[in-house]
């Protein structure tokens, strides 16, 4: 674990899940490139490469519930046919566990929290790994987090010569938790005596905590006793539980909704313990460990980490878990929202808009395999195949040089879903007729949203705004999300609405974007109250404005593009115009009314990627 | 790695009262135990299958595939021999015993079809990739879900024989000897299950006296009367609710060590068994539990 500069609270905390068995799921967060992946790999090292799993984010549910394996494919590994992945793995990995398919990620927490499924045949065993999973601290769902006994969050570093030491990486720059330490950590961690005061004292900082996981309780010692372990400390102690907190407790506080309550509870939980510190502050202060035991591995455990970052103790670490906080209300609330607005959503449009859009994506090529059919696309499943034809074997006979007799009509194909290559074109009304300020407010943070998850999500945005007397495209298909942050800062505003003219641009850049890539779709999302009053040539009367863009849209519904409709008029005096060019657009309406702009990006989203969001 | 004694579990009596009587009984017709992460469920279910006699927990992942669950065709035996032959899945393993799908809700779709099916007729048919097949599927449904994580299909739920609600401790004291417990537990446990041994032993042989007292408990018109008084009185449509709390109130008779029911009976049958099929009024939150309970309160107090 010595690659890693810094960090020291996250190695703690990382050393205590190693060193306590009851300690199974452990959650690694951290904001993207401060070591998660580096963190995961230290781990790694602690166990021989057989007893260790890594599993990929685009594993398949059957590899996950273990594959049964034909006869036919390995006749030699007879006895091995029926096993899962996890069949006598000690440690299990996934790096990217946000990135997998819902309810993949849902069959994976089962069968590791239930410890034990039953797979093919008769082979029942239980599954006794550690899980070690990586959360990049921007992800949307945060209750992914709440899978976790532990988590560790990563801090970015802002000290100079720190960072120096990271770019230098001097692996031998400090010592600190080999395996041979572990192991008498581990040892020592069945004598670490917990008394009855901090028993109460646990249970209190949990309640307080406003975690109404009861399993917290639990947690929240076993923890603390492995870190007493850690610090040669004979029973635990209350920092340790101070301590603990930080790794049980600020991934699941986003369970309460009141924070201010919650806010109070924690500080007098915090006012305890800081009282139980000076009640023995006499032993417990300057190195205990030395104090309570003369074990020189343990003294150098305290100790090491002690000298080499003095500013990680723990005033820092009260200041990191008083930031967290704040996150979490922050995470909360955003949370509510989406939530709140993705359940009215959803049964709204359950089929028809999923269905559409899916048919689409799974044009074959690349992407994720949904099932086999018997419509030719462009992949052919071997195993779909043989699992057809196998039943007529023996009837049938082979022809010769072929072992196996398959027929044209056993012959099934991979119906995939496109997972990466879409393209939303944003089409921005910044007339004077809409209130614009306010409204373009929140269209760019849609746009600036959209971007990140880009990032992840492998889309492109673009952006047309219409105005005065003609449609500019702002911003051309990008994933870079720093030029487009840029070039997105000042749209200008003001005049009339051509909204023909900027129709009319959009799907000129529909249809191009369809040229260049074959099977990007792009995705037009237009925000405007739907009353034109300017035409393609300017000067013409509102009337025929109207029929122009309404011309256009009839163009745009024939070429079939998926279309959101974003009626920017606020609720009292809508005319209903943007919600008569959903209809001719065929495409879906939404009033902004509803909408923030992270919905709005949530939203889009969940339209694109329809499996993703389906909870 | 053992199970956590089921005697062992603190609190928490109510949801250990449904799932004995479901294991005293099956044709009750399970359970489901809503509440949030941490309550005990999942141990609770686990240790059930250690105090009755030939029972074993079979678990339903909810993302599991179709032919994992229904059952297909022995590849291998296939391409070897040339015949057919079943690979039984997740149903045929259940038969005769609890088939336990934790985080209910979330189930897919596909797989709460199945599910359905097979727990109306008692029998998985399988007509699938040329086989025809059947076999007896009788299992004791039991189902754990956190309903802030999305609501549960109607039909689902109306399956489940008895629901309750658990929450977690809010007692200092309580929580603490949880903890104590599991820390023992976790310690060494050998001797826990030796401490544990003769209440296990007990418990076993309660259930094992109420399974063979169970088929002569006796239940008089005056009660079934009230049985119906009661679903009318709640508006409650369903007839599986009248026979549930009946079938439950038998059960608890057995348990007790009694061959006749008392009213007391039913309305402990029906606290267990009636409040997820109460028309539940979205606008005005847990008003007709409250309801329920009232109107519990209110008839026992009318019968003493």
């Amino acid at each position: 674990m010595n690659c890693l500069i810094g960090q020291l609270k996250a190695k703690r905390g990382l050393a205590a899940a190693l060193i306590n068995p009851y300690l199974d799921r452990i959650c690694i967060t951290g904001a993207s490139g401060t070591g998660k992946t580096t963190l995961l790999q230290m781990v790694l090292a602690y166990f021989p490469k057989e007893d260790t799993v890594i599993i990929p984010s685009h594993v398949t549910t059957e590899k996950l519930l273990g594959e049964k394996e034909l006869a036919l494919f390995s006749p030699l590994r007879k006895n091995s046919s029926n096993q899962s992945i996890f069949h006598q793995a000690k440690v299990v990995i996934t790096d990217q566990f946000a990135s997998m398919p819902e309810n993949n990620q849902r069959l994976l927490m089962q069968l590791l929290k239930n410890k034990g499924v039953s797979f093919y045949g008769d082979s029942h065993y239980p599954i006794l790994a550690k899980w070690f999973y990586c959360l990049d601290q921007e992800i949307l769902d945060k209750s992914l987090l709440k899978h976790a006994k532990l988590c560790v969050r990563l801090l970015p570093v802002f000290d100079v010569s720190e960072r120096k030491n990271i770019l230098l990486f001097r692996e031998n720059a400090e010592r600190e938790y080999t395996k041979g330490e572990l192991d008498k950590v581990r040892q020592r961690l069945s004598t670490v005596q917990v008394s009855e005061k901090m028993l109460k004292l646990a249970v209190e900082v949990v309640m307080g905590s406003g975690c109404k996981n009861q399993e917290a309780d639990m947690d929240l010692i076993e923890t603390a006793r492995a870190l007493a372990a850690l610090d040669s400390d004979q029973s635990v102690q209350p920092k340790h539980i101070e301590e603990a907190a930080g790794y049980v407790l600020s991934h699941r506080m986003g369970e309460q909704q009141e924070s201010s309550n919650q806010e109070n509870s924690e500080s007098q939980a915090k006012e305890e313990s800081s009282n139980n510190h000076s009640e023995d502050t006499g032993q417990s202060h300057p190195s205990s460990g030395s104090e309570a035991k003369p074990s020189d591995n343990g003294g150098q455990d305290h100790e090491a980490p002690g000298d080499s970052f003095p500013k990680e103790e723990p005033p820092d670490n009260q200041f990191i878990t008083e930031i967290s906080e704040e996150e979490i209300d922050q995470v909360i609330t955003s949370l509510k929202m989406q939530s709140d607005f993705l359940f009215s959503k959803k049964y709204i449009y359950p089929y028809a808009m999923n269905g559409k859009h899916r048919e689409g994506t799974s044009a074959g090529g690349n992407g994720r395999m949904l099932r086999a059919v018997q419509i030719p696309t462009e992949a052919i499943s071997l195993y779909h195949t043989l699992t057809v034809a196998a039943p007529f074997m023996k009837v049938r006979t082979p022809s010769a040089g072929i072992k196996l007799a398959i027929e044209k009509e056993d012959i099934r194909y991979k119906l995939k879903e496109k997972q990466q290559g879409f393209t939303i074109l944003f089409l921005v009304d910044a007339s004077s007729s809409i209130a614009a300020k306010k409204n373009m407010r929140v269209v760019k943070g849609a746009v600036m949203e959209l971007l990140q998850q880009a990032y992840q999500k492998r889309d492109h945005i673009g952006m047309v705004s219409f105005r005065k007397t003609g449609a500019e495209e702002v911003l051309p298909f990008t994933n870079k999300f720093a030029e487009a942050k840029q070039k997105l800062g000042e749209i200008p505003t003001g005049g009339k609405t051509p909204l023909a003219a900027g129709l009319e641009k959009a799907l000129k850049i529909c249809e191009k974007e369809k040229r260049i890539h074959k099977l990007a779709i792009p995705y037009l999302v237009i925000l405007t109250d739907g009353n034109a009053n300017e035409t393609l040539s300017p000067g013409g009367t509102a009337a025929q404005a109207r029929s122009e863009a309404y011309q256009i849209a009839k163009r745009i519904a024939q070429e079939q593009l998926p279309v959101t409709v974003i009626d920017t008029q606020s609720g009292r005096n809508t005319f209903g115009l943007a919600e008569e060019l959903a209809a001719v657009i065929e495409g879906e309406y939404l009033s902004l009314d509803a909408l923030t702009d992270k919905n709005i990006a949530k939203a889009v989203q969940n339209r694109l990627h329809p499996l993703e969001g389906r909870r | 790695m053992k199970n956590y004694p089921f005697t062992a579990i603190v609190g928490q009596d109510k949801m250990k009262k449904a799932l004995i009587l479901n294991g005293i009984n099956p044709k009750i017709g399970g359970v489901l135990i809503q509440g949030e992460k941490g309550t005990a469920k999942s141990t609770a279910v686990r240790a059930l299958a250690d105090v009755l006699t030939n029972t074993s927990v079979v678990n339903l992942p909810v993302s599991a595939t179709e032919d994992r669950v229904v059952g297909t065709l022995d590849m291998e035996h296939i391409l070897k021999t040339g015949e057919k032959k079943l690979e039984p899945g997740i149903l045929a393993k259940a038969d005769k015993n609890i088939l336990y799908v934790d985080e209910v809700n979330l189930l897919e779709d596909h797989l709460v079809d199945i599910l359905l099916d097979t727990a109306a007729m008692g029998v998985n048919r399988i007509e699938r990739e040329g086989v025809s097949y059947e076999h007896p599927s009788r299992f004791v449904l039991v189902g754990t879900m956190n309903p802030e994580e999305g609501a549960l299909r109607p039909q689902l739920l109306d399956r489940f024989g008895l629901c309750i609600d658990v929450e977690s401790e809010k007692n200092v004291e309580e929580r603490m000897e949880v903890i104590r417990r599991r820390l023992n537990f976790e310690q060494n446990q050998e001797q826990f299950e030796k401490k544990y041994e003769q209440d296990q032993n007990q418990l076993t042989y309660q259930i094992q006296r109420a399974k063979e007292l169970l088929p002569a408990v006796e239940i008089n018109d005056h009660l079934l009367r009230a049985v119906a008084d009661l679903s009318i009185e709640l508006g409650i449509e369903s007839h599986r609710a009248d026979i549930t709390v009946i079938t439950a109130a038998q059960t608890l008779a057995a348990w007790k060590q009694r061959t006749m029911v008392q009213v007391e009976d039913i309305y402990e049958a029906a606290e267990l068994a009636l409040p997820h099929r109460l028309l539940q009024d979205p606008m005005k939150e847990n008003s007709s539990y409250q309801k329920l309970t009232e109107l519990l309160n209110q008839k026992v107090v009318d019968n003493q």
